[in-house]
């Protein structure tokens, strides 16, 4: 289902637009200038809008409207497309220049030009004093052209041509902004980092082409099963779709700034703020969105795309630690930003490309406003960037502060803005989906045990859910520092109002980062049908095992499952939530006792954990320190505090023990400061450990007429003391129907029905049911039962359950 | 007569310009001027024309010929024709030498008429390399090219030691003349022997006879020769002392047009008529263009501050990846190699000019001293940068083209030289099991010149100056403006419209592979081609099988 749509003057604006004012700038005048610019963009993302409301929306209606038979059957799903003819063509290979706007491009599309606009009408305000203001402005057109060349692109090489053009023109403009040393050598390595980028995607290119003969989005749907067939094997029997896999997540890797090549994205903070905001908000997103253009590649690997997911995982936590030991401003800005990108990296990684793409949202959205905030701070300081010389900015910029909070806020996660949306989803995803089958496919390099599967599954959980929290306590650490703490020379202190275009701008981009959750799940999932296109060929195959929880919530019966399904990543936010504002407030409380908060500061437990990664890691002390502290601690609280939560079933005193927690840790924290925060962190990783040790993690049903599929997720199995079991009762008798962790039932007849899921855990022998209320509906036309019956597993290697299982038992 | 003009013009010109007296100053830079820009027109016209999708003949591929009976007895002839190949490296040579001339006209070059003519000479030389048919001629063509370019050096280089390295480059490419001249005559008496005919025309040598015996042995020569011309390592020694040391233009036409038409002794001569050979040894050739690129990108990266030298072995990188390009034999890698070569050459010689006019405008400069240089010569350094995205292989720009077909044409044919050369006998597909590392090792390696390049223009153009307010030199213009505008202006625009030119170089590209397989299922059998070495290698391995009647090697009887 596609439509002919001139889609090649989105991308192709900008880009002309930067090549004029890059090479007539200095003969324009600025008003001239500032126009061009600002007008390409405008025009461009008034062409998407049109494309959208005029071009796709209509698809899409129609596509909604069919039936699920033909949605099935359909090769493709609503798409805009623009040939423009053969680019590079010898014999039979020829490369197309192609533009295709599905769902899921055009929302990117909209969502960069909104960034570049928001960027041009920010550059208007700052570049007015600079000499080379032309080409900072030419710059920003150039990359957000070549972005969107990427995004648009219909095949890997115009693809990868938009992807180096986008490192280069990010790298140009990092070095235009500003004649320091600072910025020369960021844009150095930006380029080098950009390059290591590029090199990937192309390794990775030449894979696909090589075993797919095709490097067309379209055609590759079709042929990329030859990436993973038996007979291609590759270096130590590796499939080919695993080394394509890894080459497009380590390119993602790079381009999203992740540890160790986060220095490219850190170092972009040195010229003004526009470098900060295209290197954050522009260029390092589209890491991201490679891995969701390329997840008709990527979803065949998921043993790869968890190696992904771990290093954006671990990424993710230290960058969260070294924003924390940052004292320019715009530059711990840039460390979260990256921070974030991680976890999105880690939702794509597990498989949930609708949540990391949504994810990518609110981080885009939310770090450019902070950046920008921190800008005009930085501005009407007259260049001040450190935080140590900054404070009780509040008061003669109230609508900055407001705007960084709310921003702050929304990327930290607070309930209930996108954040908390949008990370609760990924961690959730996380743990639930895809971990037990990705390791059982990890058959080829290692047989993992149930016990390895839930350490890693548990590792990356926790990795994330740290990295999150400690990324809210940067968030609010800055806000407190900037906004309320008291300066240590408040002579110098002159804060002043911003102009009104620039304020206007801050807010809209700030309300928009925190407001499009709650417009995501209603609004935009149903006109974009995004979750259908990310999620077809991965939702036919493992939908069996786990219904989607996000759509769940429309169909009005599954409420007791999303609060279930989701209490866990709520408390667990809400947990990361309180020990950032608690620690937040040690900030707030120097305003007043300035000595007390010295002394808390001077110690800093982040600055002493990016100490020991960047300088000691590996020494003697290091090791002692581990092994006799934080191990002890942590192995004694998590045994005492897992055993007793454990008792509790759901847990549902949670809420009130962290509040003791928090509490106790806030009294202790005022008299000894070391070991509090030590104690802070300890406890942290223990209720996170309690809260993900629970035996139900994750319930979900999955009905098409009469016919359900039902599947609780539990929590590992100990190796001694034997599997879980799970009993089902399906039609609320008081007696139990079915066994297994996945089970297929038809019931009778339409209506509702309760039912209730008992799990037994044997190493706590405790057995913890749940009751949940389903609508069983008549059935829909056009979709076999038998479908559902027995649905086509994402590899022959992993078998589907079936009557052979031992009753009780999970495989 | 396009051929025979290509060739003409720029003797005429060179002649005319050394008979003039040594007073007229601007009547010299007319003069050359005019001779160069000719050319590069009448090349310019020549792929225009080039419009017929299907050559004339089977085995010619070619369109517009020219000729002449030479040497009847020994069948030599002044055969010129125009191809797809030739039309693009005529292209290529028209431009970089007009460039090149250009620069050399500016008032402040050293010995000016000399170098004129010397660089009129050389584009004679290399246009005849580019256009001959006849193995000869072609050879003969090539030493035209690349002598003017020793002696200048020599006379006009920049400081004592240009003596030298002129020097060692003439003894390089003398011993490289030989060695190819010794396998044209192994292929001519090979044509003798089969068809009682003496000729050096290649298309003759093609249809003539299949491949001779011991052709590994013939290939060698003609590979070691043509590795010197083209500067592949481990023979490449010679050329960065003399870029360094040659006069900014000479450098510019060395570096940009006369190393590159070395690759015509592969593409007309080596591949074609010696495709078992090749394909046996393409693996050892595929190692030793992975080490060339490897090296010179390990010694770009450590003379980034040398962007002389820096520049010299970025361009034996890119000759290192063209060949291992055109070694695929693959329809992708034959016509990305000679795109690479028309990219590289182009952006290599706008670099070039641009040092030119740094030496020009600030003697002793160094990256980073003074720095900053994008304020004061924003021409200069927009050009030079222009150059430099080509170079290193951006997108929108003709490097990018070159390196994609390069990379996707080798990418699986390395595969097909496994089973074939195994087929043959060879060893080396024992030894490495999977061919297509070979192309990643390649992508890997090609990382660090563009690193470096970048590297090294960033702290000329782009880092904070030291230039103080009274010292700003004055930016590019006149013909050191045209003369770097020339390329970029095609790196640029063949970057858009690739297919500009592929579609005039497919047809050739398609009928050398077409030809090749033909000749190689020809002269494909072990017992016709590869005598002593498949002999040695069967008889070898049945001594070592258990139960083996043959006698030991010491005890064998004759």
């Amino acid at each position: 289902m596609s439509r002919s749509f001139p889609l090649y003057w989105i991308a192709f604006l900008p880009l002309l637009s930067g090549f004029i004012l890059l090479l007539s700038g200095p003969r324009m005048r600025r008003a001239t200038a500032h126009l061009l610019a600002l007008g390409a963009l405008a025009a461009s993302a008034a062409l998407a809008a049109w494309a959208l409301i005029d071009g796709l929306l209509p698809l899409v209606q129609k596509w909604n409207g069919l039936p699920e038979f033909l949605k099935s059957a359909a090769r493709n799903h609503p798409r805009l497309v623009d040939d423009l003819g053969a680019w590079i063509q010898t014999g039979s290979f020829a490369v197309r220049v192609r533009f295709v706007a599905d769902s899921l491009a055009l929302c990117t599309t909209l969502l960069t030009l909104t960034i570049g606009l928001a960027i041009q009408t920010f550059a208007r305000v700052l570049l007015h004093q600079k000499e080379l203001w032309w080409k900072n402005l030419g710059a920003v057109n150039l990359t957000t052209g070549a972005v969107l060349t990427f995004v648009l692109a219909d095949n890997m090489i115009l693809g990868l041509a938009g992807w180096v053009l986008a490192g280069v023109c990010g790298s140009l403009a990092v070095g235009l902004d500003g004649p320091s040393a600072e910025a020369s050598r960021a844009a150095r390595t930006a380029w080098l980092v950009a390059r290591l980028s590029d090199m990937m995607l192309l390794l990775a290119l030449l894979v696909v082409l090589s075993y797919c003969r095709t490097l067309t989005y379209d055609e590759l749907t079709r042929s990329v099963h030859l990436l993973s067939s038996p007979k291609n094997r590759w270096i130590l029997g590796l499939k080919p779709v695993y080394i394509a896999t890894a080459l497009l997540g380590g390119a993602a890797l790079c381009r999203a700034g992740q540890f160790p090549l986060h220095l490219w994205l850190a170092e972009s903070s040195a010229g003004s703020g526009l470098s900060s905001v295209l290197a954050s908000s522009i260029v390092a997103p589209t890491g991201v969105y490679l891995l969701l253009k390329h997840s008709v590649v990527i979803q065949r690997s998921p043993a790869a795309l968890l190696a992904v997911a771990s290093v954006a995982a671990v990424s993710a936590l230290l960058l969260a630690l070294a924003a924390c030991a940052q004292n320019h401003l715009r530059r711990a800005i840039t460390y979260l930003a990256a921070c974030q990108l991680g976890i999105a990296l880690v939702a794509a990684g597990t498989g949930n490309f609708t949540g990391s793409f949504f994810h990518m949202a609110v981080i885009v959205l939310s770090s450019t406003a902070l950046i920008m905030t921190a800008t005009a701070v930085e501005r009407s300081l007259k260049g001040q960037q450190d935080l140590r010389e900054m404070g009780s900015m509040l008061r003669t910029m109230p609508v900055t502060g407001g705007t960084f909070l709310l921003s702050a806020l929304t990327l930290a996660g607070f309930i209930p803005l996108s954040g908390w949306r949008s990370t609760g989803d990924v961690l959730q995803r996380a743990l639930t989906h895809i971990f037990p089958q990705s390791l059982a496919r990890m058959h080829t390099l290692m047989r993992p045990t149930p016990a390895v599967t839930a350490a890693f599954s548990w590792a990356l959980f926790f990795v994330c859910g740290f990295a999150a929290a400690v990324c809210a306590f940067g968030l609010l650490r800055l806000f407190f520092r900037v906004f309320t703490a008291s300066p240590d020379q408040p002579s110098e202190l002159k804060g002043k109002r911003l102009p009104a275009v620039l304020a206007a701008t801050m807010v809209v981009v700030s309300v928009t980062a925190a407001a499009c959750g709650i417009l995501w799940e209603g609004t935009l999932t149903r006109w974009f049908d995004l979750d259908a296109f990310l999620t077809s060929s991965f939702k036919g195959q493992i939908h069996w095992i786990v219904r989607d929880g996000w759509r769940a919530l429309g169909t009005g019966d599954l409420v007791h499952l999303k609060s279930t399904a989701r209490l866990m990543v709520t408390l667990l936010h809400q947990a990361g939530l309180l020990l950032a504002a608690f620690l937040a407030a040690f900030f707030f409380f120097g305003r007043v006792r300035r000595v007390t908060a010295g002394r808390i500061i001077s110690f800093r437990p982040y600055r002493w954990f990016y100490r020991l990664l960047y300088r000691e890691l590996g020494a003697g002390v290091t090791l002692r320190f581990f092994s006799e502290r934080i191990l002890t601690g942590l192995s004694w609280i998590e045994r005492s505090v897992t055993e007793r939560l454990m008792a509790d079933g759901l847990m549902t005193r949670l809420p009130v023990r962290i509040v003791q927690a928090a509490g106790w840790i806030s009294a202790r924290a005022q008299m000894w400061n070391r070991k509090a925060f030590i104690a802070a962190a300890v406890t942290t990783l223990a209720l996170l450990a309690a809260m993900a040790g629970r035996p139900i993690q994750a319930v979900s049903v999955h009905t098409e007429g009469l016919a359900a599929v039902l599947h609780v997720g539990t929590g590992p199995a100990g190796r001694s003391a034997g599997p879980i079991q799970v009993r089902w009762d399906l039609d609320g008798d008081g007696r139990w129907d079915r066994s297994g962790a996945t089970v297929f039932h038809e019931f009778p007849k339409a209506g509702p029905y309760e039912i209730t899921v008992e799990v037994y855990d044997p190493r706590f022998k405790t057995r913890t049911r749940l009751t949940r209320r389903i609508r069983a509906e008549s059935r829909r036309p056009g979709r076999d039962p038998a479908r559902l019956r027995r649905p086509r597993p994402l590899d022959p290697s992993v078998r589907p359950p079936d009557e052979s299982t031992p009753p009780g038992v999970v495989r | 007569m396009m051929p025979l003009a290509l060739v003409g013009l720029p003797l005429v010109a060179a002649a005319v310009l050394w008979l003039m007296p040594s007073h007229r100053g601007l009547a010299f830079r007319r003069v050359a001027s005019a001779g160069a820009g000719a050319t590069f027109l009448m090349a310019l016209a020549a792929v225009v024309r080039l419009k017929s999708p299907q050559p004339p003949s089977p085995h010619t591929f070619s369109w517009s010929h020219l000729n002449l009976e030479w040497v009847p007895s020994m069948g030599l002839s002044f055969h010129l024709a125009l191809d797809g190949l030739a039309s693009v490296l005529c292209l290529l040579a028209g431009t970089v030498f007009l460039a090149s001339v250009l620069s050399a006209c500016q008032p402040r070059t050293r010995n000016r008429r000399a170098q004129l003519t010397a660089l009129l000479v050389s584009e004679a030389g290399a246009m005849c390399a580019v256009l001959a048919q006849d193995a000869v001629v072609c050879l003969l063509g090539w030493i035209t090219a690349w002598v003017p370019m020793a002696a200048i050096t020599a006379i006009c280089g920049q400081d004592r030691q240009a003596f030298e390295a002129s020097r060692r480059m003439a003894l390089h490419l003398l011993v490289a003349s030989f060695l190819i001249l010794g396998s044209i005559a192994a292929l001519a008496a090979n044509h003798w022997y089969a068809t009682g005919l003496w000729s050096f025309d290649v298309t003759r040598l093609f249809s003539g006879a299949p491949e001779p015996s011991g052709s590994i042995w013939i290939m060698t020569a003609l590979f070691l020769g043509a590795a010197s011309a083209v500067t592949l390592f481990p023979a490449h020694t010679w050329l960065p002392p003399v870029l360094s040391r040659a006069p900014g233009p000479v450098a510019a036409a060395l570096s940009g047009a006369v190393v590159k038409v070395g690759f015509v002794f592969f593409l007309r001569i080596g591949l074609p008529l010696l495709p078992v050979a090749h394909q046996t040894a393409a693996w050892y050739l595929a190692i030793l263009c992975l080490l060339g690129i490897a090296h010179a990108g390990m010694l770009a990266w450590t003379y980034r501050q040398d962007l002389r030298t820096l520049m010299a072995y970025s361009t034996i990188g890119l000759h290192g990846l063209a060949l291992y390009g055109l070694l695929s034999l693959d329809l992708r890698g034959i016509s990305g190699a000679v795109f690479l070569l028309l990219a590289g050459g182009l952006a290599s010689s706008a670099i070039w000019l641009g040092i030119t006019g740094l030496d020009e405008r600030l003697p002793g400069w160094k990256p980073g001293q003074p720095g900053g240089l994008v304020r004061p010569l924003p021409k200069l350094a927009g050009l030079s940068m222009v150059a430099t995205a080509c170079l290193v292989g951006v997108p929108g720009f003709a490097g990018f083209v070159g390196q994609i077909l390069v990379y996707t044409g080798a990418f699986d044919a390395y595969a097909t030289f496994a089973q074939k050369s195994a087929n043959v006998g060879a060893a080396a597909p024992l030894l490495l099991a999977h061919p297509k590392l070979f192309t990643l090792v390649a992508v890997i390696s090609g990382l660090a010149i563009p690193a470096a390049l970048l590297v090294s223009l960033h702290q000329i153009f782009l880092t904070p100056t030291t230039l103080r307010t009274g010292q700003q030199p004055a930016d590019a213009g006149g013909q050191l403006l045209v003369g770097m505008l020339v390329p970029a202006v095609f790196c640029l625009v063949l970057g858009w419209m690739p297919n500009w030119l592929l579609s005039r170089m497919d047809p050739f590209s398609r009928r050398t592979v077409a030809n090749i397989a033909a000749k190689y299922s020809r002269s494909a059998t072990p017992e016709a081609t590869h005598r002593p070495l498949a002999a040695w290698l069967r008889q070898e391995a049945q001594q070592r099988r258990p139960g083996s009647t043959q006698p030991a090697r010491g005890r064998r009887t004759p």
